[in-house]
């Protein structure tokens, strides 16, 4: 399973899912989840960066000089945002881009992106680079779905703007609004954590972090021992 | 000495620019092959907006006549004039709220349509929304063209020639607010006053330069 092209690809949805695991993304995790839809509007625009920009950095990777790689990998990255906030002004429902606009710029400097980059694939070959970005894209916008929806119904009793409990009238703030949402990510980390843990100890394992995810296997802040 | 560890200057300098200069014209080529798309897109907002203020049916609008910082059209139907828009923008709760107002002939405001706003979900955003409020119980049920709004249903049929001092309640006027949200309500209702008293002053220039 280790190497396998479907290991690669089905990783990021869970296993290393960006926000609940590897913790990356906070800023749109938290800024664009008060609702569901644009939770997953926001994680496909992500995921399509992710897929165009591992391709072309894995293709690059090979000759790009060392010195100057994030540089060139963000030049890369924000060219493939500016895309999607094109192509969202031509084809997206208005709704849609009014809510997402002002975040989109922000998808350049998401650290799951330039991450993804660094650590798989400017190490990796094209298809696995592209499956790569493809898996953790989605596990991006199952998170990002997943707290939009506990956020909009604990807000209005409604997920995808539909009203699950007709008679809930009035709006409850607090998890619409910026402390809510690191309230609700903290309360869903903390039992992602609990579960883990307690299958582990059923198991009669130790519960470990996933390996090769964490701070020891990132080069990004160390720029010259690689 | 390969070009992955070179430490050149001039090297690492003129890659950095190929790599910028590759990237510019991709996006000059996106951008160009999307010009089209992004303008009727814009221009499709546009109308929808125009046909949602609820006016006589029109076949085309005038050009647009800045009077201050707002903008005013009149709208046709073949040929002859049937009503105006006009635009305009005022600080709310979270930064600024864009309004469309339609007016009949006899000055009478058919419509308050907000284009843009950044208000508190939930709260000011409720004044400033048409959101058709779709249920579990609902959901095979068609969305009404134009959704109703309270707070924006009350300046119908309110004449033009009546605004100057149109105040919510708070403040001693005669339109309602949402609790809570008395910033956002207090800036639709300054920012519908506004346009409608522009609109009263200037009507006959409007009229004769947005053919």
């Amino acid at each position: 399973m280790k190497n396998s092209y479907f290991g690669d690809f089905i990783k990021g949805f869970w296993k290393e899912n960006p926000v609940l695991v590897l913790l990356l993304g906070t800023c749109p995790t938290l800024a664009l989840t008060s609702n569901a839809a644009n939770g997953a509007g926001m994680g496909a625009a992500t995921t399509f960066v992710l897929i165009g920009s591992n391709l072309v950095i894995s293709l690059i990777a090979g000759f790009t000089p060392k010195k100057i790689r994030i540089p060139v990998y963000i030049v890369v990255i924000a060219a493939f945002v500016t895309v999607v906030d094109l192509l969202l002004k031509a084809y997206a429902p208005p709704a849609l881009y009014d809510a997402l606009g002002i975040f989109i710029p922000l998808i350049v400097v998401n650290c799951i992106v330039l991450g993804r980059a660094e650590a798989f694939a400017s190490k990796n070959g094209m298809f696995r680079s592209v499956l790569d970005g493809a898996g953790m894209g989605i596990g991006f916008t199952i998170a990002l779905t997943l707290i939009g929806i506990v956020r909009e119904f604990l807000c209005s009793g409604s997920a995808f703007g539909i009203k699950l409990i007709p008679a809930w009238e009035v709006d409850f703030l607090l998890p619409g609004a910026a402390p809510g949402a690191f309230i609700i990510v903290g309360v869903i980390l903390a039992l992602k954590s609990f579960f883990n843990r307690r299958s582990a100890i059923k198991k009669g394992k130790l519960y470990v972090p996933p390996q090769g995810i964490d701070c020891r296997n990132c080069r990004i802040c160390r720029i010259d021992d690689r | 000495m390969s070009l992955r560890d070179s430490e050149n200057t001039w090297v690492l300098g003129v890659f950095l620019g190929i790599v910028a200069l590759i990237a510019a014209l991709a996006l000059a080529l996106v951008s160009d092959w999307t010009a089209g798309s992004i303008k009727a897109a814009q221009e499709k907002n546009r109308t929808a907006m125009f046909d949602r203020l609820q006016l006589d049916e029109f076949d085309r609008t005038g050009s647009d006549v800045m009077i201050g910082k707002m903008i005013f059209c009149a709208v046709y139907n073949a040929g002859k004039c049937i009503g105006f828009v006009g635009e305009g923008s005022a600080p709310g709760y979270g930064g600024s709220i864009d309004a469309m107002v339609g007016f009949d002939l006899s000055g009478k405001i058919t419509g308050v349509q907000i284009l843009r706003h950044k208000e508190t979900p939930g709260l000011g955003a409720e004044v400033c929304d048409r959101k058709f409020r779709r249920t579990i119980l609902n959901l095979g049920v068609k969305a009404p063209e134009v959704p109703e709004n309270i707070y924006l249903d009350q300046f119908k049929g309110q004449l033009a020639s009546g605004a100057g001092k149109w105040q919510i309640a708070k403040d001693g006027g005669k339109f309602i607010y949402r609790t809570g949200a008395t910033v956002s309500g207090r800036a639709v209702t300054s920012l519908v006053n506004d346009i409608a008293v522009s609109f009263a002053a200037h009507r006959m220039e409007i009229q004769e330069q947005s053919k």
